[in-house]
C-alpha cells in the first residue's frame, strides 16, 4: 500500500494543484506534496516494504537510492522554489506546479517500478510532464530548447521502448513470462542471445540519450540551460539517474545472461565519450548554465564509465558517484540561480567579483565547483577515486590514465570559469535585486543544506548508506 | 486468419511507402491515421476476436492513434498554414527509394533474427523493421516539425507493431501507459508546434539553430 501511495500522492495532488485556484491554494499543495513524498519515502528506505502491483511495483537497493535521490532534491527544490520565484521578473506559471508534481510522481514511478514495461512508462512520463517546465519562460530560447528536448528524448525512448520489446522476444518459449524484471532475470540464461544483445544496445542507446550520453547528448545543454533553475536542478540530479537506472536494469538482466562482458564495453565507450565531449565543450564556456550542464555530461560518462569497469568496487563508486553527483549538481543549480538573480545574465564574461556582491552565494557557488570537481574532502573525490583505484585494481592503467587526464581537464576548464566569476571586481552597471531577507534565506537554504550533505559524504559514510550501495552493487554483479 | 494478417501487413509495408513520399501534411498525418487503424485490427486478428484484452488495445489504438491524434495534427496544420513540406532535405524520389531499400533491409534483418514461426512472426518482425526505418527517415530528412511528430509516430507504429506479437505477455496497464505517453507527447508537441509558428512564423525546425555553441 505504501508504494502505492507514494507513487500515486504526486498525481493526486498535481491534479488538486491543477484544478485549484489561486496561487496560495496550490502553494500549499505543493509544499505539501514535498512533506508527503519526504515522509513516505524516508519510511520505505528505513524498512522497505514487500512489491506491489503484482511485483511489478517493488522497493530494492537500487531503486531505493534513487529514490532517496529524487525525493532529497524534490523537497529542496520545493522550498528553494518560492524563494527563487520570488524575486524572478517574469510571469508567474499556473502551470508551474502541477507539471513538477507530475514530473516528481512519474520519477517516483520510474525509481520503484521492477517492470520493464511499466518503467518505460514512467520515463516517458517524465519527457512529458518536464518539457512543459522547460519552456517556463516562453521565450525563443526555450521553446527551441523545449522542441529539442521533446523530439530528441521521444526518439530516443522509443527505441528504448523497441529495446523492451526485443527482449520480451529473447524469452523462450514456454517461458510465458512478461516484463517483470523478476521473471526476466530468473528466465535471463535460457534467453536467445541474438534478441538480448539488440535489446540491451537498443536500451542502452534509448535510455542513454535521456540520461545525457554523447553523442546522444544534444539536447541536454539547451534543456538544462533554459529551465528555471529549480527544475534545472531536478533535471540534472534526480532525472539522469532515472534514465541510468533504466540502463542498470538492462545490465542486470544482460549480466544475469552471462553477457556481462558484452554490455560492458559499449557501456566504457560511451562513457568516455561523454566524459571527451563535456571536457571539449566545457572549455571557455560562455555560459555558466551550460557549463554545469555539460558537467552532467561529463558526471554521467563517469557513472557509464564505473559500470563499464565492472567488479564490486567500480560499481560500488559509480552509484556513490551517482549520490553525490547529485548532491553537487543540486546545489550548483541552486546557486547558479542565485547567481542569475543578482547578474541576470547567463553569461560568465558578465558575471564578477561575486564574491563582494554576494559572499554567501560566492562561498556556497566555490564550494559547488570544488565538490562537483572532485576536490577532496568532498564526496566526489571519494567515490571518483574508488572508480580509479577499482580501475587500476583490474588491470585497466590506461583507462585509468584516460580517465584522470578527463577529469583534469574539466577541473582546470571549470576552475577558470569559477575563478573568472567569483573573484574581481562586480561589473558597475548592474540592476539591483531585492536579495535579502526570507526570500534570499529559502534561496540561500538548500544549497547550502547540499554543500554540508556532500562535505558529509566526503568525510563519514552512514551504515545504512552503506549497506544499501553494498546490496545495490550485488544486484550489479559486484560481489 | 492468417491471410487477412498478412493482407493488413502488406498494406502497412505499402502505407510506409506512401508516407515516404507524401508531400501535403493531410496526406502525411491520413496515412498515418489509416496505418494505426491497421494495427488496431491487427491486434484482434492476432489475439482472437474473443479476447477482451486484444479488444481494449484495439479500440484505444483507433480512439487514439487513429482519430485523436490526426485530429489534433490536422488543427495544428491548419493553424499554421502549413499544408506542404516543401523544402525536404532529400528530394521525394530519393526518399522512396531509401524506404524500399529499408523494407528490403527489414526483411534481411527479419529473416535473420530467431521468432516464433505460429504466429506469422517473420512478416510482422519485417513490417514493424521497415515501419520504424521510415519512422526514422522522416525524422532526419524533413524539416517542418509537424512531419517530425508524424516521423516519431510513424517509428512509435512499428514499434507498437513489435509489441503486437507480445500482447497476452504484457499486462493491459502497461499497454495502456503506451499509448497515453505517445498520445501526451503528440499532443504536447503539437502544443509546441504552434507555439513554434507563432514565435517564429513557420515550422521550419532547420531554422532553430540559436541554441548552438558559439565559437568563445
Amino acid at each position: 500500500m505504501i508504494l502505492t501511495a507514494l507513487v500515486a500522492a504526486p498525481f493526486v495532488l498535481g491534479t488538486l494543484a491543477w484544478v485549484l485556484p489561486g496561487r496560495t491554494a496550490r502553494r500549499a499543495v505543493f509544499m505539501g506534496a514535498g512533506l508527503v513524498q519526504a515522509v513516505l519515502a524516508a519510511r520505505v528506505i528505513a524498512s522497505p516494504p514487500p512489491a506491489e502491483w503484482g511485483g511489478a511495483l517493488g522497493a530494492d537497493a537500487l531503486g531505493l537510492i534513487f529514490l532517496g535521490i529524487v525525493t532529497l532534491l524534490f523537497a529542496l527544490a520545493a522550498v528553494y522554489t518560492f524563494g527563487y520565484m520570488a524575486l524572478h521578473r517574469h510571469p508567474r506559471r499556473r502551470h508551474y506546479v502541477p507539471a513538477m508534481l507530475f514530473f516528481l510522481g512519474s520519477m517516483t514511478l520510474a525509481v520503484l517500478s521492477r517492470h520493464m514495461g511499466l518503467f518505460w512508462v514512467a520515463l516517458e512520463a517524465t519527457t512529458l510532464s518536464s518539457a512543459t517546465l522547460i519552456f517556463f519562460d516562453r521565450s525563443e530560447r526555450s521553446l527551441e530548447a523545449a522542441w529539442k528536448y521533446l523530439i530528441i528524448c521521444s526518439v530516443g525512448i522509443a527505441l528504448a521502448l523497441a529495446g523492451t520489446f526485443f527482449m520480451a522476444m529473447a524469452l523462450p518459449q514456454g517461458a510465458e513470462g512478461s516484463l517483470l524484471l523478476d521473471r526476466l532475470l530468473a528466465a535471463a540464461p535460457g534467453m536467445a542471445p541474438a534478441w538480448l544483445k539488440i535489446a540491451f544496445l537498443f536500451l542502452l542507446v534509448g535510455y542513454g540519450t535521456k540520461m545525457g550520453l554523447a553523442p546522444m547528448h544534444t539536447w541536454l545543454p539547451d534543456a538544462h540551460s533554459e529551465a528555471p533553475s529549480p527544475v534545472s536542478a531536478l533535471l540534472s540530479g534526480a532525472l539522469l539517474n532515472c534514465a541510468f537506472l533504466g540502463i542498470l536494469r538492462a545490465f542486470q538482466i544482460a549480466q544475469s545472461a552471462g553477457l556481462g562482458d558484452f554490455a560492458r564495453r559499449p557501456l566504457l565507450v560511451l562513457g568516455f565519450v561523454s566524459m571527451g565531449t563535456a571536457a571539449a565543450f566545457l572549455i571557455r564556456q560562455p555560459d555558466y548554465k551550460r557549463l554545469l550542464a555539460y558537467s552532467s555530461v561529463e558526471h554521467m560518462g563517469i557513472l557509464a564509465v564505473g559500470i563499464g569497469i565492472g567488479g564490486g568496487p567500480a560499481v560500488f563508486g559509480a552509484l556513490l558517484h551517482a549520490l553525490n553527483h547529485s548532491l553537487a549538481k543540486g546545489l550548483l543549480f541552486f546557486s547558479a540561480g542565485a547567481v542569475f538573480l543578482l547578474y541576470h545574465t547567463k553569461n560568465v564574461s558578465g558575471v564578477s567579483g561575486l564574491a563582494k556582491r554576494a559572499p554567501l552565494v560566492a562561498v556556497l557557488f566555490t564550494v559547488g565547483f570544488l565538490a562537483i570537481t572532485g576536490t577532496p574532502p568532498f564526496g566526489l573525490f571519494v567515490s571518483e577515486l574508488t572508480i580509479l583505484v577499482a580501475a587500476l585494481a583490474g588491470g585497466h592503467p590506461w583507462i585509468a590514465a584516460l580517465f584522470l587526464i578527463l577529469l583534469a581537464v574539466a577541473f582546470a576548464a571549470m576552475g577558470a570559469a569559477f575563478l573568472e566569476m567569483v573573484f574581481g571586481d562586480p561589473p558597475e552597471e548592474i540592476p539591483s535585486t531585492e536579495f535579502r531577507g526570507s526570500k534570499a534565506a529559502l534561496i540561500l537554504a538548500p544549497p547550502g543544506l547540499l554543500a554540508l550533505a556532500s562535505l558529509f559524504l566526503g568525510l563519514y559514510m552512514p551504515g545504512r548508506l552503506m549497506s544499501l550501495l553494498k546490496a545495490a552493487s550485488l544486484l550489479l554483479g559486484g560481489r | 486468419m492468417s491471410s487477412w494478417v498478412s493482407i493488413v501487413l502488406v498494406a502497412v509495408i505499402l502505407l510506409d511507402l506512401l508516407l515516404s513520399v507524401a508531400s501535403r501534411l493531410s496526406v502525411l498525418i491520413r496515412g498515418f491515421a489509416v496505418q494505426a487503424a491497421g494495427l488496431a485490427f491487427l491486434a484482434l486478428l492476432l489475439d482472437g476476436f474473443d479476447s477482451r484484452h486484444a479488444w481494449m488495445v484495439a479500440g484505444c489504438t483507433l480512439a487514439l492513434k487513429a482519430v485523436a491524434i490526426p485530429y489534433f495534427l490536422n488543427r495544428a496544420v491548419i493553424r499554421t498554414n502549413a499544408r506542404r513540406e516543401l523544402e525536404p532535405l532529400v528530394s521525394y524520389g530519393t526518399s522512396l527509394f531509401l524506404v524500399a531499400l529499408g523494407v528490403l533491409l527489414a526483411f534481411a534483418l527479419a529473416s535473420r533474427l530467431p521468432i516464433e514461426a505460429r504466429r506469422a512472426g517473420f512478416l510482422i518482425a519485417a513490417a514493424a523493421f521497415a515501419t520504424m526505418i521510415t519512422g526514422l527517415l522522416l525524422l532526419v530528412t524533413r524539416t517542418k516539425a509537424i512531419t517530425e511528430v508524424v516521423g516519431y509516430l510513424v517509428l512509435e507504429n512499428g514499434i507498437f507493431l513489435f509489441g503486437l506479437t507480445l500482447l497476452r505477455r504484457m499486462p493491459l496497464l502497461v499497454e495502456m501507459g503506451i499509448l497515453l505517453d505517445v498520445f501526451v507527447g503528440a499532443f504536447v508537441m503539437g502544443i509546441v508546434v504552434y507555439n513554434i509558428h507563432r514565435t517564429f512564423d513557420h515550422i521550419d525546425v532547420s531554422a532553430l539553430t540559436t541554441l548552438k555553441e558559439d565559437e568563445p
